[in-house]
């Protein structure tokens, strides 16, 4: 036995040796490393569809314009990426763009005004199925929802094309930012064999970065492109995305410096991060927000019928109201999110400051007033049990949750112990979320709590809009004529102040009717190492614009 | 010689049937559970338009028998289908994701065995003594840890205060600028904490199973007649207790290795690592039907082949047992 203790000793021994002569410092002046949870799936920037994905494809394939976020004015501008200028008709229905001189695929290749058509016609193709089919509602399209390509591409000469847009559209710079495709890799490729080509494993792309190593479920690696317009001698040689599922261990990798950028950390972890002293928190505001949602319809006739019957509890407006009132939200900011947050007023947010309502204000806390509410619309104690019922039928219902989500469980028990407070009996029914949203979206919960990610441009049609085959997010079926027009007017060319004027008649439709609770806009706790200068952490997001990060 | 033959051509098929009807509850369940494969392809910003294209592309909106007749082609063919989520073939995610699994699973398999047994050999001559109880102790301990802590509470000792090992990850970042020894020990550092987090609860297991068996052993009158016949302790137990001993553990190997051989979905999640076990759990989050049969197919094909494994060894140390299976 001793000689095997005595030869684990030695092992253990020699370990250490190699360890003092090999322990290098990884945290190279060259590389920055974000830790991210999980492995994105393609760098095909047709396919990718998460944020991750979005992030590293686009520092991967550059698009014509770009979106910069002003903070004062609370919206967003653009300039011209490959593009070198872009000059739109007196009547907004074209725009001129002119490319760059030297935009380049990282091949060699030039890039020109084919590869732009060519990434249109891909992105719009119902074979290719991108994520942007279906979406290009200001261009001339055909009925399989594919772009006229002849009515709205002219190409001038291949540094030169012309976008021409239907008459009836609202067209902006967001209609063409886009990531540019090679036309002469993807010619080669068979459209249906898109999805499982090699390309998104091998990306050719014009952007500052193009891709050196990618080790599933390990980590990603992006070098300098020489070859891309932005390259910059200066810029960061290497950026590596690290995949760190368990958000301790995320956490422990931020501290100890082994990564340098993580998202998404919680609030009871701040102070003992920034105690470093080499970690920055920023916070990414308004870009989520938690809710508690009711459907406004009777959930078994539409499931019977289709048949748009208002939801015998939470069809009626008042008593949407009486149940925000009674819910404590201001305890659940300051108790769990300990205060890395706001409340909500509508699905407006904030940091939308030219838009934005500032008149509406939160809706207090009332026990007194919800009940008031509840009794004025006939729901009453009559029988002593606790729980108010109106023409024999109680105010009960279960409320879905999603599970793994620990501020959903909070918030959940919250509400269901501040309804009990008002006669109202909530059921918890805790479901893993894939089940929950495929039931959220066919429609099927009475009532749940999920979340919103808040799109730039702000875009509010596919959440309020009536028509359900065209708003796929109007999970709660909200039906207001009124909202309906608002919409349409905002799709159509009107002016700022037009657009203003609907925006702030919509929040306060929207507080009025309170089709759902809204909770509270959650901030996203952004930690970086400081030796990171020039890194913008705002709306549009934390790995941005990386090509002018610097040490 | 015949009756060899038949008999194992019987196994084989028995399992291959098996795996069969594993495969075939796994796509009827998945397709009974709630939620949606195309899920991810339903969101405000999508046209809803693309979620009704990908189904078709993906032939969810055939029926289920419909499906199933594809799934079975498939099968038979040697094809297991496009993952939903990579948009590549099954088999190549599998491919990717299972030689970690093998090497990390066989790895941890044998320092399981290695030092459950230099356990049992450092105990055996101190059977009742302080170190036997202490050790039983601190094996119950670890036996009812679960393995996330012991992987949490390693990290935070050895990888965050200690700085002695890394956090996570199956290489260092800069890997490739190391020389070949510093390649070495950095596939050491970075699977030492990994593998003591994966093979704790194994050896203890081990440990705890053969320590009983050995003191039921030692019950027999057999070892007393060996004892009064004046032979030597080491004698007894390495030629007679231990062996004696062993043949309720096989069983046990066999499950384990199995088992280990699935995925080890704790540990990879804890340390980041590439395995069977993180693929399988994710498929399952996200719906990945094909992706989810695919890897129950081989875990499946582990566990199976594992315990053929251990019956043959089990076979080999009891002949009564071949006796009994041929005579059936």
């Amino acid at each position: 036995m001793k000689k095997y203790l005595k030869f684990i000793l030695l092992l253990i021994i020699i370990l250490f040796a190699i360890n003092s002569c090999t322990n290098k410092n990884q945290k190279t002046p060259d590389r920055v490393v974000i830790g991210l949870e999980s492995d994105v799936q393609t760098l095909n920037p047709l396919f990718v569809m998460n944020e991750a994905e979005t992030n590293i494809s686009e520092l991967i394939f550059l698009s014509l314009v770009g979106h910069d976020w002003d903070n004062q004015k609370g919206s967003v501008t653009s300039y011209p990426v490959l593009a070198k200028s872009f000059e739109w008709s007196k009547n907004s229905n074209s725009v001129l763009i002119n490319l760059k001189e030297d935009a380049k695929w990282s091949d060699g290749d030039n890039l020109t005004a084919d590869d732009i058509v060519y990434s249109f016609d891909l992105y719009s193709d119902p074979v290719v199925q991108s994520r942007f089919f279906g979406i290009f509602k200001n261009y001339y399209t055909k009925p399989d929802q594919s772009i006229d390509l002849k009515k709205s591409f002219e190409v001038i000469n291949p540094r030169q094309l012309k976008i021409n847009f239907k008459t009836s559209g609202n067209p902006s710079t967001f209609d063409f930012d886009m990531p540019i495709l090679p036309k002469h890799i993807f010619e080669k490729i068979n459209r249906k064999e898109l999805a499982t080509s090699d390309f998104g494993f091998n990306p050719i792309g014009s952007g500052p970065y193009k891709l050196s190593s990618w080790e599933k479920n390990q980590n990603l690696k992006l070098t300098k492109n020489q070859n891309s317009i932005l390259y910059d001698e200066k810029e960061i040689k290497e950026i590596v995305f690290k995949i760190i599922p368990d958000y301790t261990s995320r956490i422990n990798q931020l501290k100890k410096g082994e990564i340098d950028i993580t998202e998404n950390i919680r609030p009871e972890d701040v102070a003992e991060i920034t105690a470093e002293n080499e970690i920055n928190i920023v916070a990414r505001k308004g870009r989520e927000y938690d809710y508690l949602g009711f459907n406004n319809i009777d959930v078994e006739s539409y499931a019977k019928n289709k048949k748009l019957l208002p939801h015998a509890l939470f069809g009626n407006p008042t008593i949407r109201k009486a149940i925000t009132l009674a819910i404590n939200r201001q305890s659940i900011l300051k108790e769990f999110l300990l205060g890395s947050g706001q409340l909500m007023v509508g699905p407006v947010a904030p940091i939308f400051k030219s838009v934005i309502d500032d008149s509406l204000k939160p809706a207090e806390y009332n026990i007194a007033e919800a009940k008031k509410l509840l009794l004025k619309e006939g729901w009453k104690d009559s029988n002593g049990d606790g729980i108010i019922e109106k023409n024999g039928r109680n105010f009960s219902f279960v409320l879905s949750v999603p599970s793994g989500n620990p501020l959903r469980t909070y918030t959940a028990t919250v509400i269901q112990n501040n309804l009990k407070a008002v006669g109202i009996d909530v059921r918890l029914e805790t479901l893993e979320p894939a089940a929950l949203f495929e039931k959220m979206f066919k429609k099927e919960l009475n009532a749940w709590i999920a979340g919103w990610g808040v799109p730039i441009p702000l875009d509010l049609k596919p959440y309020w809009y009536s028509k359900f085959e065209i708003a796929n997010a109007n999970v709660s079926s909200y039906i207001n004529k009124d909202i309906d027009i608002i919409l349409e007017k905002l799709d159509m060319k009107i002016s700022e102040q037009e657009r203003e004027k609907y925006l702030k008649t919509f929040q306060k439709i929207i507080f009025e009717n309170q089709p759902v609770t809204f909770l509270f806009w959650v901030d996203n706790l952004v930690g970086y190492n400081k030796r990171i200068k020039n890194i913008q952490i705002n709306p549009l997001g934390a790995v941005q614009k990386s090509w002018l990060w610097r040490f | 010689m015949k009756k060899k033959w038949f008999h194992i051509l019987k196994r084989i098929f028995s399992y291959l049937l098996t795996l069969f009807l594993l495969v075939s509850l796994m796509f009827v369940l998945l397709r009974l559970s709630p939620g949606d494969p195309t899920q991810k392809f339903i969101s405000p910003q999508l046209s809803p338009l693309l979620s009704e294209k990908v189904r078709e592309t993906f032939a969810l909106d055939k029926s289920i028998t419909e499906q199933y007749l594809i799934f079975i082609r498939n099968i038979f063919s040697g094809e297991l289908g496009i993952s939903y989520d990579y948009r590549m073939p099954v088999t190549s995610i599998v491919s990717k994701a299972f030689p970690f699994t093998l090497a990390f699973s066989l790895t941890s398999f044998c320092v399981q065995l290695i030092i459950s047994f230099l356990l049992i050999f450092f105990i055996y001559k101190r059977r009742g003594s302080f170190a036997d109880r202490a050790l039983n102790k601190i094996a119950l301990t670890f036996y009812s840890t679960p393995t996330i802590i012991i992987g949490l509470v390693l990290i935070y000792f050895l990888s965050l205060k200690l700085n002695i090992f890394p956090s996570s990850d199956l290489r260092s970042l800069n890997f490739e600028e190391l020389n070949p020894f510093e390649k070495i020990y950095d596939y050491i550092s970075h699977l030492f904490l990994p593998l003591i987090t994966l093979s704790l609860p194994g050896i203890v297991t081990f440990y705890n199973y053969l320590r009983s068996n050995i003191e039921i052993t030692y019950q027999k009158s057999f070892v007393r007649f060996l004892t009064a016949n004046g032979f030597s302790e080491k004698n007894i137990f390495l030629k007679h207790v231990l062996p004696n001993s062993i043949g309720p553990l096989i069983s046990i190997l066999g499950t384990e290795l199995g088992i280990l051989l699935g995925g080890a979905v704790i540990t990879e999640t804890i340390f980041g690592l590439p395995g069977m076990g993180r693929l399988t759990v994710n498929a399952i989050l996200s719906r990945d039907y094909p992706l989810v049969v695919g890897c129950v197919l081989v875990s499946g094909t582990c566990v199976l082949f594992a315990n053929f494994i251990a019956d043959i060894i089990k076979v080999k140390l009891d002949k009564r047992l071949r006796t009994e299976i041929i005579a059936s």
